[in-house]
């Protein structure tokens, strides 16, 4: 959808009150009261207010100043964000806070508790109305995910120049991630002073936009005909190889949730792990990916149990937020086990 | 104690489910199989390296057929099940070994407005939660037989198993509400989606979906997920849920393939329902 841009703020309102209308119900109807509350009216006479907070195109720092709840604490109204473009990390984190959101592209979601009502919707993912310029942020490529594995794993307080040595990446780069961190509300600093606080979690889950095992790396398919024991046997007997288990298997020692159906390990060179481990490429049918890339901090802080080598657990974490089938809700166990055991794996 | 490895994992989660129906045996009119296990139930293993269930169990509440004893909570308790408190929501119940077992009743037969708690007395407020989309499953389910997994456990009990139509009413829904915000945490509903088209006859899915839609309980839900089915799958393979269900594929099966086949079985679901 690439309308004209609505660039004034009243555009925006009259275009995000069209778009939730022509999503009601037929017997619903809408009007806007003022230029900031919008009367919602359910066939029964039952009628609700949606407090609008109009924004142009918010960082999620510029959303955490908005109220829950409206000030006077009537139930019927319900705050509800309209802004011409909503980036999808800013409209998951919407999502986790609870709070209604629309954009000009037609992005919504609304829940009114009176009278009941809730609609969903989509538009665009990327803005269309975006200029020339310095692009938003972003968390791609190895730098970024060095430092993000830094953060997550080790504990605050952290000075920036601490922070770009231990994550090996120059302070340049340190700065501009830690700016682009703080805009989506994800670090806390002190006025020039160190890191104070990480989200860790939401980190995690931001940078899996940015980074997945298979789209950020070269992938092999390989069948390991003996199934999944035989594949952590045969790694716990090999000798000289680099690799780190990841996926299911990795987390299966903290959080077991799903069966293991694959295997994802790193490795540094494809075909000379396939060799080692006795592995047989296939089009179809695999149940071994290995992975290999640009990615060295895939292989930082592993842990060695009975001789298999696996990922951190931050690692394997974003490894199953992209992966596939049931990984992503794998992910979400081990980020609670994460959660409730921080002390046994930050540090 | 927790379960660990891999092998186990099903069979526990299996061994945890004939658990909780034998507990509830008193109530078992009242109690559906649903969720990923009745999925499972209807579909078989997945043929390619993704896992076909986790170790969730979930089970459904009608109140319209629920005795007021023996209670609830004590009849979990009895059977060596605990209320799981660090997830603080109601009806989420552990069995020794960590399985956890999900109470639900389907919001309109929840009882007075809450936020997550049903009310269902006699029985305790924190004993099952509300949920939306879960009407349909206790209109459309039938008997089956839940073997245990494990070759030592000869237990085989009768329970209700929501229908496939059902299951695809509650899939629909969550894929559905989520699809302003798409995250790949869904995908493998859309995935379930596939496999329960895939596995179960159009011709049966239809007259489920009919008999459904007729129904006073769950008509409005079942309306909304043909809509779904329609703007998210039946309109081709480059629709959000077709396209999701393929994404789950990734890598380890035929996305391509899987795109393309759920929205051909999409729109003959449709054609087959009007």
């Amino acid at each position: 959808m690439t309308e004209h841009e609505p660039t004034r703020r009243a555009e925006v309102l009259r275009r995000v009150v069209e778009l939730l209308r022509v999503r009601l119900p037929p017997e619903w109807s809408t009007r806007l009261r003022d230029d900031a509350v919008l009367e919602v009216a359910a066939p029964g006479g039952a009628t609700g207010y949606l407090a609008i907070e109009a924004k142009r195109t918010p960082t999620t720092r510029d959303l955490a100043s908005v109220p829950m709840k409206s000030e006077t604490g009537d139930p019927t109204i319900q705050i509800l964000v309209a802004a011409r473009y909503l980036a999808p990390s800013t409209r998951a984190w919407l999502d986790g806070q609870g709070l209604s959101y629309v954009d000009a592209t037609g992005n919504l979601r609304v829940r009114m508790n009176a009278p009941a009502l809730y609609i969903s919707d989509r538009g665009a993912d990327r803005d269309p109305w975006r200029g020339p310029g310095r692009p938003r942020g972003s968390l791609q490529g190895p730098p970024a995910a060095r430092i993000v594995r830094s953060l997550v794993d080790l504990v605050p307080p952290l000075t920036v120049p601490e922070l770009a040595r231990r994550s090996g990446t120059s302070l340049g780069t340190v700065y501009r991630v830690v700016e682009f961190l703080e805009q989506e509300v994800l670090i806390e600093r002190t006025p020039r002073g160190p890191i104070a606080d990480v989200a860790w979690r939401p980190l995690l889950e931001r940078w899996s936009f940015d980074y997945g095992f298979q789209h950020s790396n070269t992938i092999g398919r390989f069948l390991e005909p003996r199934g999944l024991e035989a594949l952590t046997e045969r790694l716990a007997a090999v000798e000289g190889l680099r690799y780190a288990v990841t996926g299911t298997l990795a987390a299966h020692r903290f959080a077991p949730y799903a069966p293991a159906r694959l295997g994802m390990v790193y490795v540094d060179d494809l075909e000379r792990a396939a060799e080692l481990l006795n592995l047989r490429p296939v089009d179809t049918g695999a149940n071994v990916l290995l992975a290999t890339g640009e990615y060295g901090m895939v292989f930082e802080r592993c842990d060695n149990v009975d001789g298999v080598t696996y990922a951190a657990p931050s690692q394997t974490a974003v490894d199953l937020l992209t992966g596939p089938g049931r990984s992503p809700a794998e992910a979400r166990e081990l980020l609670d086990w994460m959660e409730a055991n921080e002390s046994s794996w930050r540090r | 104690m927790r379960v660990r490895g891999d092998a186990d994992l099903l069979i526990a989660a299996r061994r945890a489910l004939i658990d909780a129906l034998g507990a509830l045996a008193d109530h078992a009119e009242a109690v559906v199989v649903i969720g990923a296990q009745a999925i499972y139930l209807h579909t078989g293993k997945a043929p390619i390296a993704l896992a076909e269930a986790t170790k969730d169990c979930d089970l459904a509440l009608d109140t319209r057929r629920l005795g007021p004893a023996p209670l609830i909570e004590e009849a979990m308790r009895t059977a060596g099940f605990h209320l799981n408190v660090e997830g603080r929501q109601p009806g989420s119940w552990l069995n020794a070994d960590g399985i956890p077992v999900d109470l639900m009743v389907p919001e309109s037969l929840a009882g007075a407005a809450g936020r997550r708690a049903a009310r269902i007395p006699p029985h305790e407020r924190n004993a099952a939660r509300r949920a939306v989309g879960l009407e349909a499953a206790v209109v459309d389910h039938a008997p089956m037989a839940v073997p245990a997994l494990d070759p030592e456990d000869r237990r085989c009990p009768v329970a209700n198993v929501a229908g496939p139509a059902a299951l695809l009413v509650a899939k629909l829904h969550k894929v559905g509400e989520r699809q302003a915000t798409p995250t790949r945490l869904i995908d493998k509903d859309a995935h379930d989606i596939y496999r329960l088209l895939v596995a179960v006859s159009t011709g049966r899915l239809a007259a489920d979906l009919r008999h459904l839609r007729a129904s006073e309980l769950a008509g409005d839900a079942s309306e909304q997920a043909i809509r779904f089915l329609d703007a998210l799958f039946a309109s081709g393979p480059d629709a959000l849920g077709s396209t999701m269900a393929g994404r789950a594929e990734e890598g380890v099966g035929e996305p391509a393939t899987v795109s393309a086949s759920v929205a051909v079985l999409a729109k003959d679901l449709l054609i087959a329902v009007d």
